[in-house]
């Protein structure tokens, strides 16, 4: 009996003594990372990004690659950001203003905004760099035709007057291609032609500290960072950043970028496989997520002297080809696709679905008698495409497969990535060709419908109505015109959209609140250890 | 051996100025623009046109070939197109990575190859041998980057024990994290390297043990392992070193898939980055340099034979 007492007597203590050790364990200081009194997130020390490519150069307009934006964004702003709705929300300007018919710009900039190097934010440093801007964008290049340039006003007011309406301005200043990043003026003055800047100051929420070509880029934290002061919404917006330093590695190889996130090596990785997203989705140490990557479509050369030039053959084509057969074959996960005909996305105030009967619609019979109709003498039909993107390689022969079905002969070319880029600005070199492309805001910005490269669509018919939509001076009037533009190409078989596609991304599950945003975005999200 | 140096240093001298009209000819005839590689494929050929024309590549191929010439001998190999540097720092940059990445893995080559393949060629025939050349034939035949990929499951993910790719200097890192990302790359380097070793050893080993003079050594009465050491070893030597330095030599710029692959930033990574953008003045640059070391590890391999083995000095000599 004394035992019995004696164990129940243990047991109780060991009990307490369990609750007591719980009850400790619970208190005491949260290095968890999940937040302060004031309930802000901790700020952790690094961040480790694995992306997809290696930048040529982190001047935002010596290149139009989407990687110089993924990577330069951090230390850049503009006057405008994009929003979750890929519209142009003010950013470091406080206001903006048109007159009535679009031809005058007024920006009314923020006051007190700092570089990295201290200097304040003025007037002069917004108009040089946006007249470089405009001296090297190629897509404002075809909107502001006359020479027009940003002038001064007075320390926070800048203008332009334009001598045609150009209602998309603000949409084409958030563009990632190009983007019009605002430098301090001696920093656009130092620049040269072929080398671009060599200084990267900027007014963002990490400042640049250490570029190693082919390994990566280290940012570190901006204490002096002030934001609009409104809640961030996609990239615009009060940016916060909860790490001290950031590395942006460079992992050109998708099985590497995987397993580094695997391992924990990496805390987010853009861009993984999706043959790995299975594998991943599995994994409980690992978060997947997703972001627009932009628009794919199938190419056709209408520059004279290539096959393109037969209406009724890219009828055929367009008629036989199935997209769906395409699309998933060239991004095997299903959920990072949207097989869509129209040109813009669906979301977006420029999306219809105006003149695409045709699109998708696999009518074999329709596409024989076209055939038939185009005379096509069994010329091969040239093909070109690269491995260094699989899913340009994997949708192309596809492609490939489909047009032989339809009884075309074909002559397909794999080249690398610089030879693919040079062979789709030379007239002759190609037929057709399987294509992603980054997001763009406005249609003009489209590289589809471009008249000196890619499809060369130069119809003065399609240029006249193209015209309306850049200078319309209402959203109606604009994606209106854009309507009976994407009717009338397709209406002519000018291009086969196959729809949209999304990156798929990965975070360590020790990071929250990640919401990436074109490659990726590490604005708000933070690491608890 | 004075006059040998000299005759060689001739002989490199005339092999780099051909090989330079070569490089030229390759990079300059290669399908491809450097500018539209720099400004993207969202870039007017306007844009193209201009960028071209402050580059310099609208020239005459001659006139761009003299004036790289002109300036790679007196050490200036000139700008790159992407680095924001000049050729010559860029390379000097790369090669630490890859001597330390060439040297360490060709240590543990050599420190696994050699004893296998002695140990196979006395026991020719066992089981030993079999399963030593299995072995090599293997790590022959045997991609560089799969085996990397296993470790890197392995050790990397599974295990969790060793980074899965990157490079930190000692002065970033430390010393125990600078070796804990050189421990995939040069242990699967040298493993394969190995393999090349081990059998080359083995059948040096094999035909010198068959040679009279080892019958005499045995019949004499000596050690096994004074055989092996001192006559046997000496004997297959310039034929090891001569493996040697060829395996060091493609270990410096031949390991691009596995340096892409691990991050690390050496002169594999270098050229093959350079040719993907079509940065010309850095192909030129590297292959050229590249070029120099094979014909310098060449001419030590040359070099140390007469020391290895003296009946090459006295051959020498009476010329």
């Amino acid at each position: 009996m004394k035992k019995i007492g004696l164990s129940k007597k243990l047991l109780s203590l060991l009990i307490s003594g369990i609750m007591i050790v719980s009850l400790t364990g619970c208190g005491g200081t949260d290095n968890s990372g999940s937040g302060d009194a004031s309930g802000e997130p901790k700020m952790s020390d690094t961040l480790k990004v694995g992306l997809n490519a290696d930048p040529p150069t982190l001047d935002p307009l010596m290149s139009t690659g989407a990687i110089v934006r993924d990577c330069n964004k951090y230390i850049f702003e503009g006057l405008f950001e994009m929003d979750e709705n890929y519209e142009p929300k003010c950013q470091l300007a406080e206001s903006y203003s048109a007159n009535s018919d679009y031809t005058e710009y007024t920006f009314v900039l923020r006051e007190g905004v700092k570089f990295h190097n201290g200097k304040t934010m003025t007037a002069d440093d917004v108009v040089a760099s946006l007249n470089r801007w405009l001296s090297k964008n190629s897509a404002v290049k075809s909107l502001i035709t006359h020479g027009e340039q940003f002038e001064k006003v007075d320390d926070k007011t800048v203008k332009i007057s334009l001598q045609s309406p150009c209602y998309l301005l603000p949409s084409i200043m958030v563009a990632p291609a190009q983007f019009p990043c605002i430098m301090p003026k001696e920093v656009v003055e130092a620049a040269t032609d072929d080398k671009g800047i060599s200084e990267y100051i900027g007014t963002g929420p990490l400042k640049f500290k250490e570029w190693k070509q082919n390994q990566y880029l280290l940012l570190e934290h901006n204490d002096d960072y002030e934001g609009p002061g409104y809640e961030l919404s996609g990239e615009a917006g009060d940016k916060k950043i909860y790490f001290k330093e950031v590395y942006l590695h460079f992992i050109t190889d998708s099985t590497i970028r995987t397993a580094g996130i695997q391992s924990g090596e990496y805390d987010i990785v853009s861009n993984i496989s999706y043959n790995d997203v299975a594998s991943l989705k599995s994994n409980s140490n690992v978060k997947l997520d997703k972001s627009l990557m932009g628009y794919t479509g199938i190419i056709m050369n209408k520059v004279e002297g290539t096959l393109g030039t037969n209406e009724k053959l890219r009828g055929a084509i367009t008629y036989a080809l199935d997209c769906d057969e395409i699309m998933n074959s060239a991004y095997p996960a299903k959920e990072y696709i949207d097989i869509t005909p129209s040109m813009m996305p669906e979301g977006s105030k420029w999306y219809t679905t105006a003149g695409t009967e045709a699109i998708n619609s696999k009518n074999m019979d329709k596409a024989k008698q076209l055939l038939a109709e185009s005379n096509y003498d069994g010329t091969p039909i040239k093909v070109i495409t690269n491995q260094v993107y699989q899913q340009h390689y994997n949708g192309t022969m596809v492609l490939v497969e489909q047009l032989k079905k339809l009884g075309l002969t074909v002559d397909l070319k794999v080249v690398d990535w610089t030879t693919m880029l040079e062979y789709k600005k030379t007239k002759g070199t190609y037929d057709i060709f399987f294509m992603d492309y980054p997001i763009v805001t406005a249609p003009v910005s489209l590289r589809t419908i471009s008249q000196t490269d890619e499809g060369w669509t130069t119809w003065p018919e399609f240029l006249e109505l193209l015209s309306k939509v850049n200078k319309a001076t209402s959203d109606e009037d604009a994606t209106k015109a854009w309507e009976e533009c994407q009717k009338y190409l397709f209406g002519r078989y000018s291009y086969v959209p196959l729809g949209y596609s999304y990156y798929a991304n990965a975070t360590t599950s020790a990071i929250k609140d990640y919401h990436s945003m074109q490659c990726q975005c590490i604005y708000n999200c933070y690491k608890s250890e | 051996m004075g006059r040998y140096i000299l005759n060689r240093i001739i002989t490199v001298i005339t092999t780099l100025f051909i090989l330079s009209i070569v490089i030229f000819s390759i990079t300059h005839i290669m399908s491809g623009d450097p500018a539209l590689a720099m400004l993207g494929s969202d870039a007017t050929t306007e844009q193209v046109e201009e960028l071209r024309q402050e580059m310099g590549l609208n020239d005459p191929l001659s006139t761009q070939y003299i004036k790289w010439v002109k300036n790679a001998v007196t050490g200036d190999l000139g700008e790159s197109y992407f680095r924001h540097q000049s050729v010559g720092s860029a390379l000097m940059e790369r090669i630490g990575p890859s001597l330390e990445l060439a040297f360490w893995s060709e240590l543990i080559a050599l420190l696994i190859g050699i004893p296998l393949g002695i140990s196979a060629a006395k026991k020719k025939g066992q089981t030993t041998d079999v399963v030593s050349s299995m072995g090599a034939l293997l790590g022959m035949s045997m991609p560089s980057f799969l085996l990397g990929l296993i470790f890197i499951l392995i050790f990397g993910v599974f295990l969790g024990i060793l980074p899965v790719s990157g490079f930190i200097t000692i002065a970033k890192g430390g010393l125990i994290n600078h070796i804990r990302y050189l421990v995939i790359p040069c242990v699967t380097m040298g493993l394969i390297q190995s393999a090349l070793i081990m059998r080359i050893t083995r059948s040096s080993f094999v035909e010198i043990l068959s040679m009279d003079y080892i019958k005499t050594a045995k019949a004499k009465g000596l050690k096994e392992k004074v055989i092996l050491y001192k006559h046997v070893f000496r004997n297959a030597g310039a034929t090891i070193v001569t493996i040697l330095g060829q395996s060091f030599g493609s270990l410096i710029a031949g390991v691009a898939v596995l340096e892409t692959m691990f991050n690390i930033p050496g002169m594999g990574q270098l050229i093959v980055d350079s040719v993907l953008k079509r940065d010309y003045p850095v192909i030129q640059g590297a292959v050229l340099f590249v070029s120099l070391l094979y014909v310098i590890i060449n001419l030590l391999v040359d070099v140390s034979y007469g020391f290895i083995d003296p009946r090459i000095r006295v051959t020498n000599k009476s010329k």
